[in-house]
């Protein structure tokens, strides 16, 4: 079965996202995934939001650390939203954007730990559960509950790039969140996810495999890849040395584009976006070419596409575009 | 501050078969102008409930997307109209020579 996601970040007018998603929900979307960073919107306020807008869309937070937000906010957080859209929440758990967090001096000390932790809490607020939890990073006294019911699952899935976070998604996820656009880090993803299935003695049928992706769509390949150099840039930069090595890409010219960001020039930034990097971390192109690359990551596995930014040159155009033309031949292949 | 004016009698000038195509105009206005805080909440919230119905192509959707790119950005308002041979209404909006 193959489903559909969409991501936004909040950094637009609450309507303007909130105008999109009842556009995605229009045109055939499953899920979307709206991003948190403190700078930007707020991820509960514009799910809530959301949730009164929309019917069927699936409402996810893709995805929320636990170092900004306790675990136990978190779970009262998605389990008030699952009240306003019952049955559609889901929630995505990380380790965070460790540049975000620098910014207001919060340290992303064990990550695999937080995130592991989190998610044993949070079950146990929305199931009920009034046993304790004593973590190295986080704790829940025994007879500690919510005081309202959560009627609904809300699966959790966990964002991951690194191969022990995304083998904890598979040995714990309901989900994982693969951030990567190109097949062969989605075909190492999977191997690692599969490893913590193993693992923990479950099965690949268990979870939901989405592909975070960066897309762009255009009728015109030089638009789409117009709109997609700058958000390439901030990947390329960000991106770890084995990831780049794997692409060819040297660590040095990854290393002048982080240096033109730093120093917020832009231009020098985007120009040193190569076409490599294009490829490696972007699936761009006109809807003849996005459907058979995407297609390519569902015959990887994948189980759900997450269309990331920056969706196109125009969004409004770009969800039509995959709406009417990318989703149902892939459902159709599906 | 434009001259008052008679919105929903401006729209009925409209040809009807032109509706939808400048109601997708208009909001493509609204999604990318800058300004866009300045819409009254209410107003949004009216818009987003149009939408919800596939309504703003109607005379009402017409009529509040128009009051919403006039409380945005009238001269980008004038220029659009302008732009789909609506000089009559750019006219009528008080919007010529935008």
């Amino acid at each position: 079965m193959r489903s559909f996601g969409v991501e936004f970040v909040p950094q637009e007018l609450y309507w303007r996202t909130t105008f999109y998603v009842m556009q995605a929900e229009k045109r055939g979307f499953d899920f979307t995934w709206i991003t948190d960073h403190f700078n930007n919107r707020n991820v509960y306020t514009s799910l809530g939001f959301l949730a009164a807008y929309t019917d069927r869309i699936k409402l996810g937070l893709g995805v929320t650390n636990p170092y900004l937000v306790h675990p136990a906010v978190a779970a009262q957080s998605i389990s008030t939203l699952n009240e306003m859209a019952p049955g559609r929440v889901v929630l995505g758990m990380g380790a965070g954007d460790k540049t975000t967090l620098d910014m207001v001096g919060v340290r992303q000390r064990a990550p695999l730990t937080a995130v592991r932790e989190a998610v044993e809490i949070i079950r146990k607020f929305i199931g009920r559960d009034t046993s304790g939890f004593d973590g190295k990073m986080f704790q829940k006294r025994e007879g500690s509950l919510l005081n309202f019911k959560v009627r609904d699952k809300i699966p959790v899935y966990i964002g991951a790039q690194g191969p022990k976070m995304l083998a904890l998604a598979g040995r714990m996820g309901d989900g994982v969140l693969i951030n990567a656009s190109h097949p062969e880090d989605i075909k190492i993803a999977l191997s690692h996810v599969e490893r913590g299935v193993r693992r923990a003695g479950r099965s690949m049928a268990d979870l939901d495999v989405a592909a975070y992706t960066s897309i762009s769509i255009a009728r015109r390949e030089e638009d789409a890849k117009g709109a997609v150099i700058p958000v390439v840039a901030f990947i390329a930069a960000g991106c770890p040395s084995r990831i780049l090595k794997r692409h060819d890409i040297p660590l040095e010219a990854s290393d002048k584009i982080k240096e033109a960001l730093v120093k917020r020039n832009w231009g020098e930034a985007f120009s040193s976006v190569t076409p490599e990097m294009i490829e490696a971390f972007s699936i761009c192109g006109t809807p003849k070419i996005c459907i058979e690359k995407v297609d390519a990551l569902f015959r990887l596995g994948i189980t759900q596409f997450v269309a990331g930014s920056p969706l196109g040159p125009k969004v409004r155009e770009a969800i039509d575009l995959l709406g009417s033309e990318v989703l149902p031949a892939l459902k159709e292949r599906g | 501050m434009k001259p008052q004016v008679d919105l929903m009698e401006i729209i009925r000038k409209i040809p009807s078969e032109i509706q939808s195509d400048l109601s997708i105009g208009l909001m493509d206005l609204l999604l990318v102008s800058k300004g866009g805080e300045k819409i009254p909440s209410p107003l949004i919230k009216e818009l987003l409930n149009l939408w919800r119905k596939q309504e703003l192509g109607t005379t009402h959707g017409l009529k509040l997307l128009l009051e919403a790119a006039l409380s945005v950005d009238p001269e980008k308002a004038g220029e659009f109209f302008t732009s789909k041979g609506l000089m009559e209404l750019a006219k009528d909006l008080g919007l010529e020579g935008s």
